[in-house]
């Protein structure tokens, strides 16, 4: 469900925007064009102060650069357009790399020992040595693993720590080509996944070849850059729809090729990412947007934009590279406008950067100042709770640490402290429970003891008949008599006119005031459900919608297929039928709220009981009331599942025709208003 | 067909050109390498070559030492006749073409607008070269839809002039039936231009439309990178481009004064998505072009038909070689008109002319004044004359520090909407208490949501309480007790935007664009914006409800920063005479803070809130400076952006020393995470107790800076060094604000680095 949460949060971003700060907007004292937006509570994301502002921008004299490479502070830039390597260094040129080997340098990497590039149209990996001599041309390896047919074009290139090459080969499908820094093929590394549905499998089976290779062209999408950490892990981006839908936009590959890597916040448009030495990832997407994420994948800010009639400052039109500097400033490359743009670390982004290190480090008390200074600054900075959280949780502050955890949305923190919680609670008030049910037991012994001439009792007796003559309560006991003999009480439903509409449809009430208590009553640990987003017409309706309509439709099937019960007995019949549920729900909610994760089976398995138990009194209920036999209850359920069907289509066809009418009315009042 | 055929021979003369281009290009790349070194080499790198350009403009850079020479123009062009001459200047102009050129007597400068003469001007094509020696320059727009430019010269309009009094009046009518009637006079300043509605005509059923007014374009315009000097851009607080240095930018700096008019659908989509920071106004009718830095320079105020005017520059190597920044004055705007409900739209123009005088005032500036400072010194004199400015009284000794509450905030339930306390009435008495007791006596504080809608359920017309929060006794207790003390209250409301679901304006107060589309953001509209009209009376209503308890302090938000023509039958205003209404608000006894008001308003607001400190940053500009600052600074109070959201937070109070801005802090007594589900979930960190200790340290480190200019004027901002700058005041003191890494001296004063010094001027 968070999963699921957190990727909605993405998609509706932009328009959630509206409500929840269209309110107002801050005037920053930065100098950003941009919001800074990191991750809030629900799944949102949330305004931040300005993490990164737009420094210096740099002009060189570069043609449709592609990428850079930052190596001792020093910017490698791989100048496309003019073929060859600029060095920049504080803002000055200082060598130029050309070489007639070299022609349209799309990507490079340099380590100690060599400045590695990949050039596209001459299709090869070039090793120059520091002294800006070539040192080698790696052309299309020829062992036979790489494939015959496989087109051998660089776009980008990268190098670990053991001088193991990493090619992007355009159009690629089986992932980075490994090459020996001699140019020998050690194999595919790190292929995405593909995504295969249950409809794909069923046309291969039926369709030849020639209409498959037509149709499906289901191959991973290739890798469209790459970057290597300090650990020696690879981080791989990659484009498309495809590519988000099964979390492969960013991947942090082991040496093993698993991705170590996943989060909720994505682009489809990931042009180029980087990696700091706090294993912080930074990548920058076709719009210009740059998204920061901690070592666990959790969106620490996102920020930017695509620069589209204006030429301001810090906005990009096509971002091309990224990469951090020692000190903690970005730097990004801009293809078309040949720049290069410095995003200046703020104060806050750094102290951000800090927690994230000694929290990575384990020192969590140490990090709760700079946790503690952050939430000062942004009190919806989801982060700073978990991190908060954990602090207190080390201090065996359980009582805190479950309230940052509830915070941080983190279900498991918030369990097992609460876990802790309860520890504490039993150890500190175990004498006086006993004492208390002791004293209970005592009291009604006593009583039984003392009430020789059952006084008491028949009064208590007397007391419980006058309530149940109630001809509503009456009716509401029968529910009693459904769990215990289902067959006697639909019996009397059927024939004796037991029940009445009234009591009936209170408890159709009562079934729609359950979903209400689940909200309020459900424990944390089992509900997460933020109130503030719920419409309380549509959750009520999500339950009660679906039953009225099986009631409507299975009296209409029933009627034709010579059921025998009356709407008013199939009405009170089918809410009467799911008694267990209607009894035993709000307990069970009220249950959880002792209830840790270790226990969850307790509340998961009562209430498949109650549904399970529901479903089968439903079944005798139709059975019963309609007088059905084994089979012809069995068609009915379908029929009545096929009616429902069709009535949901007619109405959704129904509701389109009518939106099509309106816009078409509108649009006639529009043009005369024009006209006229 | 022919048409067709010409067409493809000249693409296929394009294809081959770059064909053989190509090859010689790739050719002699193959003969450099073979003539070399066999495998690789070091590119030579010589001087000039491999050059970069760095640009920062987000500060005010320091003025470069100039190596080259300074031009000084005293050349008459060809053809000029005198038209008047008073005791500093001389003005001639050219009959044919209504160029004209001002002549100084004291030092004998030039100002042109032609800034070169001859027939044919090298890297100007017909059309420059005619904008730059016509006096007027029309653009029009032909039935298809088609705008063309037409300077006078060009185009063979007939131009009757007569030399009148202290100027010269003419006449140019194009032979399409397209008239413009231009008068302009000598004043002891420089010049003034103007051409009145009625000075404008078209003939009926004439092909074209007129859609604006180019007057003079090329004033005091250089080439290349000859000169030393730059223009000033009223982009937020102030921007300039340096004409002295190659420019990053490969487009034209271009933008409407007072913003683009929502009212004919000119949103900006971006922004209305919540990514992008919306671009800074331009919030004065000013700009200028300084020819040499301290030596000769020009302000150009619009003081007539400001509102329609849209301030270009372009830097040399932009379009043209030339350096010139011009106000186009709009006539008539294209927009989209939308057609269906599924957003088809087609571009049309206004059919009628936008009722305007154009009114430009230019004054030459020479010497001291020939700057950014002086430019401001030229309008601030203008504006006092207008009697829109006035020197203000100091309230006392210490600096104002601005406190803005939520008191209370609505929040959606599962049923209904539930009030979410922030501040009560109690907790706001214990804070400001808490406060003075720290010696912070000098307190504004501004009330967001002490009615029964919360922060922004704006009910303009109803003035009302949340007793959850404090009943209207008690609020006027607690604002008659702190304002015995001197604290000042003062309620937050906004009369332009009405938030969906909030009560107080009906349909008809609704404003409606051109396309009579009602004027929200985000496609289903969280707000809708409001006739200029309610705007004006509904703030009337709120504030003698609000004397009534005895509050006469209003903050009032986007009526200053909104100026948008209003197309709904039941209340139709143009631009125009949107601003006219908000010029002529008359409250009495009331104080009005503005949130970044345009100049129109500036003679109704006692304070400004959100003042400006950065400009849109585009590459074309070269420096930030603080030019609204220089400009208000002892007559205005001024108050930064909330401090709250600060990222660095000591040098942007550096910064807000620099710029001479109040402290502000965004407050609540509960914690900020109880607003998240609300509107006003934009907040996202105000409790006090965690933002006491920055509120107290930070105040007195203003405190100590800024009481000591209490009341005084700026009268210079200088750069000594990068990111080392003086700001010297009108009472003898300076700032000298050291925004780098590293400790600045100069021999007689030393900073240490992110920090200021006071220092006496002179020193």
């Amino acid at each position: 469900m968070k999963g699921i949460n957190k990727k909605l949060a993405v998609v509706l971003c932009l328009l959630l925007v509206a409500v929840i700060f269209g309110g107002d907007t801050i005037r920053a004292n930065a100098e950003a064009p941009y919001y800074t937006w990191t991750q809030g509570p629900d799944g949102y994301v949330v305004h931040t102060q300005t993490a990164y502002e737009p420094g210096t921008t740099i002009r060189a004299d570069l043609n449709a650069p592609q990428d850079f490479f930052v190596y001792q502070n020093k910017i490698y830039v791989a100048d496309t357009g003019n073929g060859r390597i600029v060095v920049l260094e504080n803002n000055e040129v200082t060598r130029v790399i050309t070489s007639d080997e070299m022609k349209s340098p799309t990507g490079i990497a340099v380590n100690d020992d060599y400045i590695y590039v990949a050039d596209y149209d001459n299709a090869c990996v070039l090793l120059f040595n520091h002294d800006g001599t070539l040192f080698r041309r790696i052309d299309k390896p020829t062992e036979k693993t790489l494939g015959e047919k496989t087109k051998f074009a660089p776009i980008k290139v990268g190098v670990d720590m053991r001088g193991n090459i990493y090619v992007v080969s355009e159009g690629s499908y089986s992932g980075l080509m490994q090459i020996s820094e001699e140019g020998n093929f050690l194999g595919y590394f790190g292929a995405n996944r593909t995504n295969t549905s249950f409809m794909m499998i069923l046309q291969k089976m039926f369709f030849t070849q020639e209409q498959i290779d037509k149709l499906f062209k289901n191959t991973p999408s290739s890798p469209a850059n790459i970057a290597v950490d300090s650990m020696g892990l690879i981080y791989t981006v990659t484009q498309g729809a495809n590519a988000a839908s099964q979390g492969q936009t960013i991947r942090k590959l082991s040496i093993s090729g698993t991705d170590l890597f996943s989060t909720g916040v994505n682009s489809t448009t990931f042009v180029d990412v980087a990696v700091d030495k706090d294993m912080n990832v930074y990548a920058i997407d076709a719009d210009g947007t740059f998204y920061e994420y901690d070592n666990y994948g959790n969106l620490v800010f996102a920020f930017g934009g695509k620069d589209t009639e204006t030429q301001r400052v810090g906005l990009l039109t096509t971002p091309a590279a990224i990469d951090v500097l020692d000190n903690g400033d970005l730097i990004a490359l801009d293809k078309n406008k040949g720049i290069i743009q410095v995003y200046e670390i703020t104060d806050f982004a750094a102290a951000v950067h800090q927690g994230n290190s000694l929290y990575l480090d384990g020192r969590y008390e140490e990090s709760e100042k700079t946790w503690e200074y952050i939430n000062k600054m942004n009190t919806a900075f989801l982060f700073s709770y978990e991190a908060l959280g954990k602090a207190a949780f080390k201090r065996q502050d359980y009582q805190e640490a479950m309230d940052y955890y509830k915070m941080a949305e983190n279900v498991t923190g918030y369990s097992q402290a609460f876990w802790y919680s309860r520890n504490d609670w039993i150890e500190n008030n175990l004498g006086t429970v006993i004492v208390v049910l002791a004293v209970i037991w005592l009291v009604s012994a006593i009583v039984k003891k003392l009430d020789k001439k059952k006084v008491i009792s028949t009064n208590v007796k007397k007391v419980k008949e006058s309530i149940t003559s109630i001809k509503i309560v009456d009716e509401f006991m029968i529910m009693k008599m459904i769990l215990k003999k289902p067959f006697d009480a639909y019996y009397e439903i059927r024939y004796q006119n037991r029940v009445g509409w009234l009591s009936a449809t209170l408890l159709y009430i009562w079934l729609g005031v359950l979903q209400i208590t689940n909200l309020y009553v459900t424990s944390y640990i089992f509900n997460q459900t933020n109130v503030a987003y719920v419409n309380v017409v549509t959750l009520v309706g999500s339950v009660l919608l679906p039953l009225l309509l099986f009631v409507v439709c299975n009296y209409l099937v029933s009627t034709i297929t010579e059921g025998e019960g009356k709407f008013k007995q199939v009405y009170c019949g089918t809410i009467y039928a799911i008694s267990p549920y209607l009894l035993f729900m709000l307990p069970l909610q009220i249950l959880t709220n002792v209830l840790t994760q270790n226990e969850a089976f307790v509340y998961s398995f009562g209430v498949l009981v109650l549904v399970a138990w529901s479903a089968i009194l439903l079944y005798l209920m139709i059975q019963e009331i309609h007088f059905f036999s084994f089979k012809g209850t069995i068609k009915n359920i379908l029929v009545t599942a096929v009616t429902m069907f069709l009535l949901v289509l007619a109405v959704f066809m129904l509701y389109l025709l009518f939106t099509q009418l309106k816009d078409f009315v509108l649009d006639i009042i529009q043009e005369v208003i024009i006209r006229v | 067909m022919y048409k067709l055929n010409k067409i493809s021979f000249k693409k296929t003369v394009a294809i081959v050109l770059v064909l053989v281009m190509v090859c010689a290009a790739s050719s002699g790349l193959i003969a450099m390498a073979t003539e070399d070194a066999p495998n690789a080499w070091l590119a030579e790198l010589t001087e000039g070559e491999n050059k970069v350009i760095t640009m920062e403009n987000s500060s005010t850079q320091k003025d470069e030492e100039w190596s080259g020479d300074t031009p000084f123009s005293d050349k008459l062009a060809e053809g000029m006749e005198k038209a008047a001459e008073n005791e500093k200047f001389t003005l001639y102009y050219n009959p044919k073409t209504l160029a004209i050129q001002v002549v100084e007597k004291a030092t004998g400068y030039v100002h042109s607008s032609v800034a070169e003469d001859g027939e044919k001007i090298e890297g100007l094509n017909k059309t420059w070269t005619g904008m730059m020696q016509s006096g007027v320059t029309l653009e029009l727009r032909d039935s298809k839809g088609k705008v063309s430019t037409w300077p006078l010269t060009t185009k063979e309009a007939t131009v009757e002039s007569t030399i009148l009094g202290s100027g010269f009046t003419a006449t140019v009518t194009w032979p399409e039936g397209v008239g413009v009637a231009v008068d302009v006079k000598l004043t002891d300043k420089g010049i003034d231009v103007s051409v009145p509605y009625d000075g404008i005509w078209e003939k009926e059923g004439c092909k074209y439309t007129l859609q604006s007014i180019y007057l003079f374009p090329f004033m005091d315009a250089n080439r290349g990178h000859s000169q030393n000097g730059y223009m000033f851009v009223p982009d937020g607080c102030g921007a300039l481009i340096r004409t002295g240095v190659q420019n990053l930018s490969t487009e034209p700096y271009r933008k409407q004064v007072y913003g683009s008019d929502i009212g004919l659908g000119k949103f900006n989509g971006k922004v209305e998505q919540g990514m992008l920071l919306p671009s800074e106004n331009v919030y004065i009718p000013v700009y200028g072009m300084i020819q040499n830095i301290d030596k000769n320079g020009l302000a150009a105020i619009i003081t007539e038909g400001d509102e329609y005017a849209q301030i270009e520059a372009y830097a040399s190597g932009i379009t043209t070689d030339f350096n010139f920044i011009t106000a186009k004055f709009l006539v008539r705007e294209v927009y989209q008109m939308k057609m269906s409900q599924s957003g088809t739209s087609v571009s049309k123009t206004q059919e009628e002319r936008n009722k305007f005088d154009i009114g430009l005032s230019y004054t030459f500036l020479s010497g001291d004044d020939a700057n950014y400072v002086g430019i401001a010194n030229a309008y601030r004199d203008y504006l006092v004359e207008q009697g829109a400015l006035a020197i203000s009284e100091s309230k006392g000794t210490d600096i104002p520090l601005k406190l803005e509450f939520i008191v209370s905030e609505q929040k959606d339930g599962l049923v209904g909407t539930s009030t979410v306390s922030m501040t009560t009435v109690e907790e706001l008495d214990e804070i400001l208490k808490d406060l003075m007791d720290e010696g912070i006596t000098n307190i504004e504080v501004v009330l967001r949501g002490t009615s029964k809608e919360g922060a922004t359920g704006v009910a303009p017309t109803v003035f009302n309480f949340n007793n959850k929060t404090g009943t209207k006794k008690e609020w006027t207790a607690l604002i008659d007790k702190y304002q015995a003390q001197g604290v000042n209250v003062s309620f937050y409301c906004d009369f332009t935007r009405g938030y969906n679901g909030a009560k107080g304006y009906s349909n008809k107060d609704k404003a409606q664009s051109i396309s009579k589309i009602l004027l929200t953001t985000y496609d289903n509209g969280l707000f809708t914006y409001l006739s200029p009209k309610y705007t004006v009376d509904a703030l009337g209503e709120f504030a003698d409800s609000a004397a009534g308890i005895g509050v006469n302090s209003l903050a009032v938000d986007c009526l200053g920063k909104y100026l948008y023509s209003n197309w709904n039958t039941k209340g139709l205003y143009t631009r125009g005479e949107a601003k006219e209404l908000f010029e002529g608000i008359e409250l009495k006894d009331a104080n009005l803070s503005l949130y970044t008001p345009n100049a129109y308003l500036y003679g109704l607001a006692d304070a400004i809130y959100d003042m400006p400190t950065s400009s849109s940053g585009y590459y074309i500009f070269t420096d930030t400076v603080p030019f609204l600052q220089i400009l208000l600074k002892g007559y205005i109070e001024m108050y930064g952006s909330g401090f709250n959201f600060h990222a660095n937070a000591e040098s942007d109070l550096l910064k807000c020393l620099e710029y001479g801005l109040y402290p502000s802090f965004y407050l609540t007594k509960e914690e900020t995470i109880d607003l998240l589900d609300t509107k006003s979930s934009w907040l996202y960190t105000s409790e006090y107790a965690l933002w006491k200790d920055s509120i107290v340290s930070e105040y007195a480190k203003m405190n100590d800076a800024l009481s000591k200019v209490e009341g005084a004027t700026i009268t210079d901002h200088e750069v000594l060094a990068t990111d080392v700058v003086r700001v010297e005041y009108s009472n003898g003191i300076s700032l000298v604000i050291n925004h780098s890494d590293a400790a600045y001296s100069n021999g007689k004063i030393s900073v240490e680095a992110n920090s200021y010094l006071l220092a006496e001027s002179g020193d």
